[in-house]
């Protein structure tokens, strides 16, 4: 039997108000005697749901509203219209109950104290999260085990390197061993090597603890290898939820056939086989219908001296454009 | 040093002695430096900064009170030290005085103390809260440092009028270091002795009300 989601949004929106300043010294004086503010939509009618333990991509362009979203969901902002419970809590309440059963780890910010050691901040947090020692001692151990810490532990967090602080980051927003883990762009700014361990990790927190993790990003090799599913979201609004699987059956209706042939083909005739994308001297570059491309491959095998053939799904990133394209384009 | 030089023209400033008034500059002395190392360094200096960039996210995210938490996460541990100049400044003009001082005595200076630290935590609460409202509102700190900085240094006889009223009633200054002071070396109204722990409280109270509606107010900054 599927469990009760632990995550229930329904029509959830925020707006910011924003001030408009007019530009130069001049605006800047008539602003403080007359504001005029605007009113500018970051999410509208949001619903999803999420079960425990999913791992669950948040996707979209920058300003469509995933942070935003993320912020109501952790009780840091407060919703403009619709409702939002996470773990059986209204976030926006931020109940000592809720906060110690969830973590937001930011990219872009840190939470660990800068002139001080990593561990001092972790055993900071053990005793703000009321986290028994035995039990924190045993954490610990492990996710230092996990993220190959052990040798900086001692060393101020300024001292360190960008991807050993995300690391700390991650021990720092875990030691409460929380239920609900929003991450937000993690792996901003990390080599691929750290990038890859973050993901690996992420990946085994959530099977050792039955974690359910809500991610924003934009590299979407996160994406591809911690979620199940994806949501994807622009302009304030879902456009997609499902499995990626799903989304490259529904969005993926091309595929791309790459050839290296023994002569020199023409234009007029490779057209019939598909869109031409690059034809450079032997190497041709043709985009296909999905169902038709097994076929096209084979008249074009018999049809020509073929050396090479591959045929290449299309990049998640392209579906998504494709995806937020076609919504965009059905909605005006 | 400016106390010393009045003195050494005249006899006492709004009947506070020469020594009284020493002492009232060595509570003076503990007093900020206790309020500088542990709410104006983070509470005052660093909250609008971190409004405005949104650093305030992680302290809201914590299951503790947000307003203890930025409160004491940065506090300036080497101001605790600068209080003993203070300290030595008190015992020398209590030696110079020669009076007799009860216990009791020291330990209603001592409470009145605490009321009015509490009193400028309150304070400091309730300007600092007006950044959530004016993002951009830097000089706020700065206008509330001058305020508890120029007016608490002064013997509390010295206002007079409007500004009686004020510096008594409306931002209270004179309950951090003057009030504490007289009860130590001079006789004191017994209102102004009672007043204190109801100001602190009252304005603790409002201080918390007024942080809590401010803190609603907080949109956190674009990623």
């Amino acid at each position: 039997m599927k469990s009760e989601p632990i995550i229930l949004v329904n029509k959830l929106s925020k707006e910011h108000k924003m001030h408009r300043k007019e530009e130069g010294v001049k605006g800047s004086l008539k602003a403080l005697v007359h504001r005029e503010y605007t009113t500018i939509p970051a999410v509208k009618d949001v619903s999803f749901s999420i079960h425990p333990g999913e791992l669950v991509g948040f996707i979209g362009s920058n300003g469509a509203g995933k942070t935003t979203t993320l912020k109501m969901l952790s009780g840091l902002l407060e919703p403009s219209g619709g409702s939002v419970e996470v773990l059986g809590y209204r976030p926006a309440e931020r109940k000592v109950g809720y906060l110690k059963q969830i973590s937001f780890v930011m990219g872009q910010k840190n939470q660990l104290l800068w002139d001080i050691p990593a561990i001092d901040s972790f055993n900071l947090n053990r005793d703000i999260y009321e986290v028994p020692e035995k039990h924190y001692r045993e954490v610990l151990d492990e996710l230092v085990e996990l993220l190959d810490l052990k040798d900086i532990l001692h060393t101020q967090v300024r001292r360190l390197s960008l991807g050993q602080r995300m690391k700390c980051e991650f021990v720092a927003a875990l030691i409460h061993t929380p239920k609900v883990l929003f991450l937000d762009e993690p792996t901003l700014g990390l080599d691929v090597v750290v990038q890859q361990r973050i993901r690996e990790f992420i990946k085994a927190y959530n099977k050792r603890y039955g974690a359910t993790v809500m991610l924003t990003s934009h590299y979407m090799d996160d994406v591809k290898e911690i979620c199940e599913r994806i949501i994807i979201i622009d302009h304030g609004k879902v456009f997609f939820d499902g499995k990626i699987d799903q989304l490259i059956q529904q969005y993926a209706t091309h595929k791309t056939l790459n050839l290296t042939l023994a002569e020199t083909a023409t234009r007029q005739n490779l057209a019939k086989y598909g869109d031409i994308i690059e034809l450079a001297g032997p190497t041709v570059i043709l985009k296909t219908p999905t169902p038709k491309t097994s076929m096209i491959a084979a008249e074009l095998l018999a049809n020509f001296k073929v050396i090479d053939v591959t045929i290449s799904e299309p990049r998640l990133e392209d579906i998504v454009r494709e995806v937020i394209t076609q919504r965009v384009i059905l909605d005006s | 040093m400016f106390f010393v030089v009045v003195l050494g023209n005249a006899h006492a400033i709004a009947g506070w002695s020469h020594y009284q008034v020493l002492f009232l500059s060595g509570l003076n002395i503990v007093a900020s430096e206790l309020i500088l190392s542990a709410i104006y360094i983070f509470g005052l200096w660093r909250l609008p900064a971190a409004i405005k960039d949104g650093d305030v996210d992680f302290a809201l995210l914590k299951p503790i009170s947000p307003l203890f938490n930025l409160s004491l996460s940065k506090p300036y541990i080497s101001g605790f030290l600068a209080t003993l100049p203070g300290f030595g400044l008190m015992i020398f003009a209590l030696i110079r005085l020669g009076q007799h001082i009860s216990i009791g005595r020291v330990a209603l200076g001592l409470g009145l103390f605490v009321c009015g630290l509490v009193i400028a935590y309150a304070m400091s609460i309730i300007l600092v809260g007006l950044c959530f409202y004016f993002v951009n509102a830097t000089a706020i700190p700065k206008i509330a440092g001058s305020i508890a900085v120029d007016f608490k240094s002064n013997p509390m006889d010295a206002y007079q009028g409007a500004t009686r009223i004020i510096l008594y009633y409306v931002l209270p200054v004179v309950f951090i270091s003057s009030v504490p002071a007289a009860a130590i070396t001079r006789r004191l109204d017994v209102a102004l002795i009672a007043l204190a722990p109801i100001l602190a409280c009252g304005l603790l109270g409002l201080a918390v009300t007024i942080w809590k509606h401010m803190i609603r107010r907080y949109s956190s900054a674009g990623s």
